[in-house]
Protein backbone atom coordinates (compact mmCIF):
# COMPACT_ATOMS: atom_id res chain seq x y z
CA UNK A 1 0.00 0.00 0.00
CA UNK A 2 0.87 2.99 -0.79
CA UNK A 3 0.46 5.82 1.28
CA UNK A 4 -1.36 8.66 0.22
CA UNK A 5 0.87 11.27 0.74
CA UNK A 6 3.41 10.13 -1.74
CA UNK A 7 1.11 10.23 -4.92
CA UNK A 8 -0.20 13.47 -3.68
CA UNK A 9 2.95 14.87 -3.55
CA UNK A 10 3.99 13.39 -6.62
CA UNK A 11 0.85 14.83 -8.38
CA UNK A 12 1.65 18.31 -7.32
CA UNK A 13 5.50 18.17 -8.39
CA UNK A 14 3.59 16.89 -11.70
CA UNK A 15 1.07 19.57 -11.80
CA UNK A 16 4.02 21.99 -11.22
CA UNK A 17 6.27 21.19 -13.73
CA UNK A 18 3.08 21.19 -16.13
CA UNK A 19 2.03 24.77 -14.95
CA UNK A 20 5.53 25.75 -15.61
CA UNK A 21 5.67 24.52 -18.78
CA UNK A 22 1.73 26.69 -19.51
CA UNK A 23 3.75 29.33 -18.40
CA UNK A 24 7.08 29.58 -20.65
CA UNK A 25 6.33 27.69 -23.51
CA UNK A 26 5.87 29.72 -26.88
CA UNK A 27 4.39 27.12 -29.34
CA UNK A 28 0.94 26.28 -29.25
CA UNK A 29 1.71 22.15 -29.32
CA UNK A 30 3.78 22.69 -26.35
CA UNK A 31 1.52 24.43 -24.11
CA UNK A 32 -0.98 21.33 -25.01
CA UNK A 33 1.64 18.86 -24.37
CA UNK A 34 1.93 20.98 -20.83
CA UNK A 35 -1.66 21.14 -20.38
CA UNK A 36 -1.51 17.07 -21.06
CA UNK A 37 1.02 16.81 -17.60
CA UNK A 38 -2.04 18.92 -15.55
CA UNK A 39 -4.49 16.45 -16.36
CA UNK A 40 -2.40 13.57 -15.22
CA UNK A 41 -1.78 14.91 -12.29
CA UNK A 42 -5.31 15.09 -11.47
CA UNK A 43 -5.76 11.68 -12.42
CA UNK A 44 -2.84 10.57 -10.50
CA UNK A 45 -4.91 12.05 -7.32
CA UNK A 46 -8.26 10.73 -8.38
CA UNK A 47 -6.86 7.28 -8.21
CA UNK A 48 -4.56 7.77 -5.50
CA UNK A 49 -7.77 8.71 -3.64
CA UNK A 50 -10.17 5.74 -5.10
CA UNK A 51 -7.74 3.00 -3.76
CA UNK A 52 -7.53 4.86 0.08
CA UNK A 53 -10.76 5.09 0.20
CA UNK A 54 -11.75 1.78 -1.70
CA UNK A 55 -14.27 4.08 -3.65
CA UNK A 56 -14.89 3.49 -7.49
CA UNK A 57 -15.75 6.58 -8.11
CA UNK A 58 -12.47 7.73 -8.48
CA UNK A 59 -11.74 5.30 -11.03
CA UNK A 60 -14.64 6.76 -12.91
CA UNK A 61 -13.80 10.06 -12.78
CA UNK A 62 -10.09 9.33 -13.92
CA UNK A 63 -11.97 7.49 -17.29
CA UNK A 64 -14.25 10.73 -17.38
CA UNK A 65 -10.74 12.61 -17.44
CA UNK A 66 -9.27 10.62 -19.86
CA UNK A 67 -11.72 10.77 -22.42
CA UNK A 68 -12.19 14.97 -21.70
CA UNK A 69 -8.55 14.81 -22.27
CA UNK A 70 -8.75 13.21 -25.70
CA UNK A 71 -11.17 15.87 -26.62
CA UNK A 72 -9.17 18.86 -25.58
CA UNK A 73 -6.52 17.32 -27.42
CA UNK A 74 -8.33 16.86 -30.66
CA UNK A 75 -10.04 20.67 -30.72
CA UNK A 76 -6.93 21.85 -29.72
CA UNK A 77 -5.20 20.23 -32.18
CA UNK A 78 -7.67 21.58 -34.51
CA UNK A 79 -7.12 24.85 -33.72
CA UNK A 80 -3.44 24.84 -33.62
CA UNK A 81 -3.25 23.29 -37.42
CA UNK A 82 -6.09 25.80 -38.54
CA UNK A 83 -3.82 28.65 -36.83
CA UNK A 84 -0.61 27.25 -38.75
CA UNK A 85 -2.45 27.37 -41.76
CA UNK A 86 -3.52 30.93 -41.14
CA UNK A 87 -0.51 32.49 -40.25
CA UNK A 88 2.35 29.91 -40.75
CA UNK A 89 3.47 29.57 -37.05
CA UNK A 90 2.49 27.92 -33.41
CA UNK A 91 4.23 30.64 -31.65
CA UNK A 92 1.25 32.14 -29.38
CA UNK A 93 3.20 35.75 -29.36
CA UNK A 94 3.01 36.19 -33.08
CA UNK A 95 -0.56 35.08 -33.43
CA UNK A 96 -2.40 38.42 -33.23
CA UNK A 97 -5.26 38.21 -35.48
CA UNK A 98 -8.11 38.11 -32.82
CA UNK A 99 -6.15 40.66 -30.26
CA UNK A 100 -7.57 44.55 -31.38
CA UNK B 1 2.76 -0.83 5.54
CA UNK B 2 4.59 -0.69 2.45
CA UNK B 3 7.04 -2.97 1.25
CA UNK B 4 10.61 -2.54 -0.06
CA UNK B 5 9.28 -3.31 -3.19
CA UNK B 6 6.77 -1.05 -3.54
CA UNK B 7 8.82 1.90 -1.88
CA UNK B 8 11.37 0.96 -4.65
CA UNK B 9 8.80 1.07 -7.90
CA UNK B 10 7.32 4.05 -6.58
CA UNK B 11 10.63 5.70 -6.45
CA UNK B 12 11.57 4.68 -9.78
CA UNK B 13 8.46 5.38 -11.19
CA UNK B 14 8.19 8.71 -9.61
CA UNK B 15 11.57 9.73 -10.98
CA UNK B 16 10.87 8.42 -14.43
CA UNK B 17 7.75 10.55 -14.55
CA UNK B 18 9.30 13.75 -13.27
CA UNK B 19 12.20 13.23 -14.83
CA UNK B 20 11.05 12.81 -18.30
CA UNK B 21 8.53 15.48 -17.56
CA UNK B 22 11.25 17.92 -17.04
CA UNK B 23 12.75 17.00 -20.08
CA UNK B 24 9.74 17.76 -22.36
CA UNK B 25 8.71 20.76 -20.75
CA UNK B 26 12.67 21.81 -21.07
CA UNK B 27 13.37 19.96 -24.50
CA UNK B 28 14.30 22.20 -27.73
CA UNK B 29 12.89 20.43 -30.47
CA UNK B 30 8.92 19.70 -30.35
CA UNK B 31 8.80 16.11 -31.53
CA UNK B 32 11.47 15.58 -28.53
CA UNK B 33 8.68 17.25 -26.05
CA UNK B 34 6.31 14.62 -27.51
CA UNK B 35 8.09 11.81 -27.30
CA UNK B 36 8.99 12.73 -23.80
CA UNK B 37 5.10 12.85 -22.88
CA UNK B 38 4.47 9.42 -24.34
CA UNK B 39 7.20 8.21 -21.85
CA UNK B 40 5.12 9.82 -18.81
CA UNK B 41 1.67 8.70 -20.11
CA UNK B 42 3.32 4.95 -20.13
CA UNK B 43 4.79 5.60 -16.53
CA UNK B 44 2.08 6.82 -15.34
CA UNK B 45 -0.11 3.66 -16.41
CA UNK B 46 3.05 1.60 -14.57
CA UNK B 47 2.02 3.97 -11.42
CA UNK B 48 -1.73 3.10 -11.64
CA UNK B 49 -1.05 -0.25 -11.95
CA UNK B 50 1.26 -0.11 -9.08
CA UNK B 51 -1.37 1.62 -6.88
CA UNK B 52 -4.06 -1.30 -7.20
CA UNK B 53 -6.36 0.33 -10.32
CA UNK B 54 -4.79 -2.25 -13.44
CA UNK B 55 -7.84 -1.24 -15.54
CA UNK B 56 -7.51 2.51 -15.34
CA UNK B 57 -3.57 1.53 -16.03
CA UNK B 58 -4.41 -0.10 -19.29
CA UNK B 59 -7.12 2.63 -20.43
CA UNK B 60 -4.77 5.37 -19.60
CA UNK B 61 -1.88 3.66 -21.84
CA UNK B 62 -4.34 3.00 -24.41
CA UNK B 63 -6.14 6.06 -24.87
CA UNK B 64 -3.42 8.46 -23.98
CA UNK B 65 -0.06 6.82 -25.60
CA UNK B 66 -2.27 5.17 -28.40
CA UNK B 67 -4.72 7.74 -29.19
CA UNK B 68 -3.50 11.39 -27.48
CA UNK B 69 0.13 10.83 -28.35
CA UNK B 70 -0.69 9.97 -31.65
CA UNK B 71 -2.59 12.96 -32.89
CA UNK B 72 0.11 15.43 -31.38
CA UNK B 73 2.83 13.70 -33.43
CA UNK B 74 0.18 14.31 -36.49
CA UNK B 75 -0.04 17.63 -35.24
CA UNK B 76 4.22 18.08 -35.07
CA UNK B 77 4.75 16.49 -38.57
CA UNK B 78 1.63 18.93 -39.63
CA UNK B 79 3.15 21.96 -37.96
CA UNK B 80 6.85 22.04 -37.08
CA UNK B 81 9.23 23.82 -38.76
CA UNK B 82 9.89 27.15 -37.11
CA UNK B 83 12.17 26.19 -34.09
CA UNK B 84 14.00 29.40 -33.21
CA UNK B 85 12.75 31.48 -30.35
CA UNK B 86 12.86 35.39 -30.45
CA UNK B 87 15.04 36.45 -27.50
CA UNK B 88 12.36 38.76 -25.24
CA UNK B 89 14.47 42.00 -24.42
CA UNK B 90 15.62 42.59 -20.62
CA UNK B 91 13.71 45.39 -19.19
CA UNK B 92 15.74 47.27 -16.18
CA UNK B 93 14.12 48.49 -13.33
CA UNK B 94 15.88 51.87 -12.23
CA UNK B 95 16.78 49.92 -8.37
CA UNK B 96 19.82 48.16 -6.78
CA UNK B 97 19.60 44.24 -7.48
CA UNK B 98 19.51 43.61 -3.71
CA UNK B 99 17.43 46.13 -2.96
CA UNK B 100 15.23 44.77 -5.45
CA UNK B 101 15.39 41.23 -3.67
CA UNK B 102 14.28 42.38 -0.46
CA UNK B 103 11.50 44.41 -1.82
CA UNK B 104 10.39 40.93 -3.35
CA UNK B 105 11.44 39.04 0.01
CA UNK B 106 9.33 41.08 1.88
CA UNK B 107 6.39 41.96 -0.72
CA UNK B 108 5.38 38.13 -1.37
CA UNK B 109 6.27 36.77 2.45
CA UNK B 110 4.01 40.29 3.99
CA UNK B 111 1.33 38.84 1.51
CA UNK B 112 1.48 35.76 2.67
CA UNK B 113 1.44 36.95 6.09
CA UNK B 114 -1.14 39.03 5.62
CA UNK B 115 -3.54 36.22 4.15
CA UNK B 116 -3.13 33.68 6.27
CA UNK B 117 -3.62 36.81 9.58
CA UNK B 118 -6.47 38.14 8.11
CA UNK B 119 -8.42 37.31 5.67
CA UNK B 120 -8.58 33.73 6.65
CA UNK B 121 -10.37 34.89 10.05
CA UNK B 122 -12.07 38.00 8.38
CA UNK B 123 -13.75 35.19 5.79
CA UNK B 124 -14.80 32.63 8.93
CA UNK B 125 -16.20 35.51 10.58
CA UNK B 126 -17.83 36.75 7.47
CA UNK B 127 -19.10 32.98 7.28
CA UNK B 128 -20.28 33.54 10.70
CA UNK B 129 -21.99 36.40 10.58
CA UNK B 130 -23.45 35.51 7.92
CA UNK B 131 -25.44 32.47 9.12
CA UNK B 132 -26.45 34.48 12.23
CA UNK B 133 -28.34 37.01 9.69
CA UNK B 134 -29.61 34.60 7.56
CA UNK B 135 -30.93 32.37 10.47
CA UNK B 136 -33.25 33.97 12.12
CA UNK B 137 -31.42 36.16 15.01
CA UNK B 138 -31.79 39.41 12.33
CA UNK B 139 -30.97 42.37 14.12
CA UNK B 140 -29.04 45.53 13.50
CA UNK B 141 -25.99 45.19 15.09
CA UNK B 142 -25.69 42.17 12.94
CA UNK B 143 -26.40 44.06 9.60
CA UNK B 144 -24.00 46.53 10.34
CA UNK B 145 -21.61 44.34 11.51
CA UNK B 146 -22.19 42.02 8.16
CA UNK B 147 -21.77 45.06 6.40
CA UNK B 148 -18.46 46.56 8.33
CA UNK B 149 -16.67 42.92 7.69
CA UNK B 150 -18.00 42.45 3.80
CA UNK B 151 -15.99 46.35 3.49
CA UNK B 152 -12.97 45.46 5.34
CA UNK B 153 -13.06 41.94 3.44
CA UNK B 154 -12.66 43.51 0.38
CA UNK B 155 -10.53 45.88 1.29
CA UNK B 156 -7.75 42.82 2.98
CA UNK B 157 -8.37 40.80 -0.23
CA UNK B 158 -7.69 43.95 -2.70
CA UNK B 159 -4.54 44.36 -0.23
CA UNK B 160 -3.32 41.29 -0.45
CA UNK B 161 -3.83 40.85 -4.52
CA UNK B 162 -2.02 43.71 -4.84
CA UNK B 163 1.23 42.94 -2.50
CA UNK B 164 1.34 39.62 -4.17
CA UNK B 165 0.51 41.25 -7.98
CA UNK B 166 3.78 43.72 -7.50
CA UNK B 167 5.61 40.97 -5.53
CA UNK B 168 5.39 39.15 -8.50
CA UNK B 169 6.04 41.69 -10.86
CA UNK B 170 9.12 43.37 -8.85
CA UNK B 171 10.46 39.43 -8.39
CA UNK B 172 9.70 38.47 -12.38
CA UNK B 173 11.96 41.80 -12.82
CA UNK B 174 14.67 41.06 -11.13
CA UNK B 175 15.03 37.95 -12.09
CA UNK B 176 14.90 38.64 -15.64
CA UNK B 177 17.43 41.36 -15.33
CA UNK B 178 19.95 38.39 -13.75
CA UNK B 179 19.31 35.99 -16.36
CA UNK B 180 18.92 37.04 -20.32
CA UNK B 181 17.03 35.32 -22.92
CA UNK B 182 15.29 32.24 -22.87
CA UNK B 183 16.45 31.84 -19.29
CA UNK B 184 14.30 34.54 -18.35
CA UNK B 185 11.45 33.74 -19.21
CA UNK B 186 11.73 30.27 -17.52
CA UNK B 187 12.88 31.90 -14.29
CA UNK B 188 10.24 34.13 -14.45
CA UNK B 189 7.75 30.95 -14.12
CA UNK B 190 9.71 29.27 -11.23
CA UNK B 191 8.25 32.14 -9.55
CA UNK B 192 5.16 30.87 -8.82
CA UNK B 193 5.96 27.64 -9.20
CA UNK B 194 8.00 27.48 -5.98
CA UNK B 195 5.43 29.64 -4.39
CA UNK B 196 2.96 26.71 -4.62
CA UNK B 197 5.26 23.70 -3.91
CA UNK B 198 5.97 26.16 -0.53
CA UNK B 199 2.28 26.73 -0.27
CA UNK B 200 1.40 22.74 -0.96
CA UNK B 201 4.25 21.67 1.67
CA UNK B 202 2.49 23.85 4.30
CA UNK B 203 -0.43 22.60 3.43
CA UNK B 204 0.79 18.97 3.72
CA UNK B 205 2.38 19.25 6.51
CA UNK B 206 -0.90 20.03 8.73
CA UNK B 207 -2.67 17.74 7.16
CA UNK B 208 -3.81 14.20 8.97
CA UNK B 209 -2.95 11.92 6.24
CA UNK B 210 -5.57 9.10 6.50
CA UNK B 211 -3.90 6.25 7.22
CA UNK B 212 -4.66 3.36 4.36
CA UNK B 213 -4.03 0.10 6.62
CA UNK B 214 -6.28 1.87 9.76
CA UNK B 215 -9.11 3.18 6.59
CA UNK B 216 -9.25 -0.65 5.28
CA UNK B 217 -10.70 0.02 2.01
CA UNK B 218 -14.16 -1.75 2.57
CA UNK B 219 -14.62 -2.85 -1.15
CA UNK B 220 -11.94 -3.70 -3.83
CA UNK B 221 -12.70 0.05 -5.85
CA UNK B 222 -10.32 -2.05 -8.32
CA UNK B 223 -12.90 -4.63 -8.47
CA UNK B 224 -14.28 -4.19 -12.71
CA UNK B 225 -17.63 -5.19 -11.84
CA UNK B 226 -17.72 -2.14 -9.03
CA UNK B 227 -16.03 -0.12 -11.91
CA UNK B 228 -18.97 -0.68 -14.53
CA UNK B 229 -21.56 -1.01 -11.33
CA UNK B 230 -20.80 2.80 -10.81
CA UNK B 231 -20.14 3.85 -14.48
CA UNK B 232 -23.72 2.63 -15.61
CA UNK B 233 -25.69 2.86 -12.48
CA UNK B 234 -25.20 6.13 -10.73
CA UNK B 235 -22.60 7.90 -12.76
CA UNK B 236 -24.56 6.99 -16.13
CA UNK B 237 -25.91 10.45 -16.83
CA UNK B 238 -22.50 11.43 -17.06
CA UNK B 239 -21.49 8.62 -18.48
CA UNK B 240 -23.97 9.66 -21.75
CA UNK B 241 -23.40 13.15 -21.49
CA UNK B 242 -19.50 12.56 -22.11
CA UNK B 243 -20.27 10.18 -25.30
CA UNK B 244 -22.51 13.50 -26.65
CA UNK B 245 -19.55 15.92 -26.08
CA UNK B 246 -16.77 13.54 -27.64
CA UNK B 247 -19.50 13.47 -30.78
CA UNK B 248 -19.55 17.02 -30.33
CA UNK B 249 -15.93 17.12 -30.16
CA UNK B 250 -15.50 14.53 -33.26
CA UNK B 251 -17.62 16.94 -35.54
CA UNK B 252 -16.10 20.20 -34.50
CA UNK B 253 -12.65 18.90 -34.82
CA UNK B 254 -13.46 18.01 -37.99
CA UNK B 255 -15.00 21.32 -39.05
CA UNK B 256 -12.34 23.18 -37.57
CA UNK B 257 -9.81 21.68 -39.35
CA UNK B 258 -10.51 20.97 -42.54
CA UNK B 259 -9.10 22.47 -45.32
CA UNK B 260 -9.84 25.76 -46.33
CA UNK B 261 -10.46 25.07 -49.84
CA UNK B 262 -10.67 21.91 -50.54
CA UNK B 263 -9.53 22.02 -54.34
CA UNK B 264 -6.65 24.00 -53.96
CA UNK B 265 -5.37 22.42 -50.58
CA UNK B 266 -5.60 19.58 -53.15
CA UNK B 267 -3.59 21.09 -55.96
CA UNK B 268 -1.03 22.90 -53.17
CA UNK B 269 -0.42 19.54 -51.60
CA UNK B 270 0.31 17.57 -54.65
CA UNK B 271 3.61 16.54 -56.24
CA UNK B 272 3.58 16.87 -60.17
CA UNK B 273 3.79 13.73 -61.82
CA UNK B 274 6.82 12.03 -64.42
CA UNK B 275 4.86 13.11 -66.88
CA UNK B 276 3.88 16.30 -66.31
CA UNK B 277 7.53 16.67 -65.34
CA UNK B 278 8.51 15.42 -68.92
CA UNK B 279 6.40 17.50 -70.90
CA UNK B 280 7.69 20.65 -69.36
CA UNK B 281 11.29 22.07 -70.84
CA UNK B 282 12.73 23.40 -68.32
CA UNK B 283 12.91 21.46 -64.39
CA UNK B 284 13.08 25.30 -63.50
CA UNK B 285 10.02 25.95 -65.45
CA UNK B 286 7.59 23.46 -63.73
CA UNK B 287 8.76 24.57 -59.93
CA UNK B 288 8.13 28.43 -60.89
CA UNK B 289 5.09 27.66 -62.28
CA UNK B 290 4.13 25.14 -59.36
CA UNK B 291 5.01 28.30 -57.24
CA UNK B 292 3.11 30.28 -58.51
CA UNK B 293 -0.55 28.27 -58.54
CA UNK B 294 0.39 27.37 -55.39
CA UNK B 295 0.26 31.06 -53.87
CA UNK B 296 -2.86 31.58 -56.28
CA UNK B 297 -4.62 29.47 -54.71
CA UNK B 298 -3.40 29.88 -51.06
CA UNK B 299 -5.91 32.09 -50.37
CA UNK B 300 -4.23 33.16 -47.34
CA UNK B 301 -1.31 34.18 -48.93
CA UNK B 302 -3.28 36.19 -50.98
CA UNK B 303 -4.98 38.08 -48.47
CA UNK B 304 -2.39 38.82 -46.07
CA UNK B 305 1.22 38.45 -47.81
CA UNK B 306 4.51 38.62 -45.35
CA UNK B 307 4.46 42.40 -45.26
CA UNK B 308 1.19 43.33 -44.60
CA UNK B 309 0.39 40.66 -41.73
CA UNK B 310 -1.45 42.47 -38.92
CA UNK B 311 0.56 43.53 -35.61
Amino acid sequence: MIPLAWSVGLACALFAIGVFGLMTQRSALRILVSTEFVLNAANINFVAFANARGDPHGLVLTFFSIALAAAEAAVGLAILIHLYRHVRTVDVTQSTMLRW
Amino acid sequence: MTSLGETISFAAIAAVILGTALASVLSKRTFHSVMFLGAVLVAMGALFILLGSSLVGIIQVLVYVGGILTLFIFAVMFVTGDEEETETMPSKLPMAPWLKVIAAILAIGGGFWLFLRFVVPTVWVLVQAALLTVLGAFSLKALVLLVVLLVAFALAVAVVIGIAVLGYYVAARLLTNLVYGKGAQRVAGLVPIVLYLVMTAVVASTTPWLDGDAAAAPTDANDLTAVTDALFGPDVIAFEVLGVLLTAVMIGALVIARPLDAQSDAERYSCPTREQVAESDHASNVKESLGRTAAANDPMTTRFSAEELPE
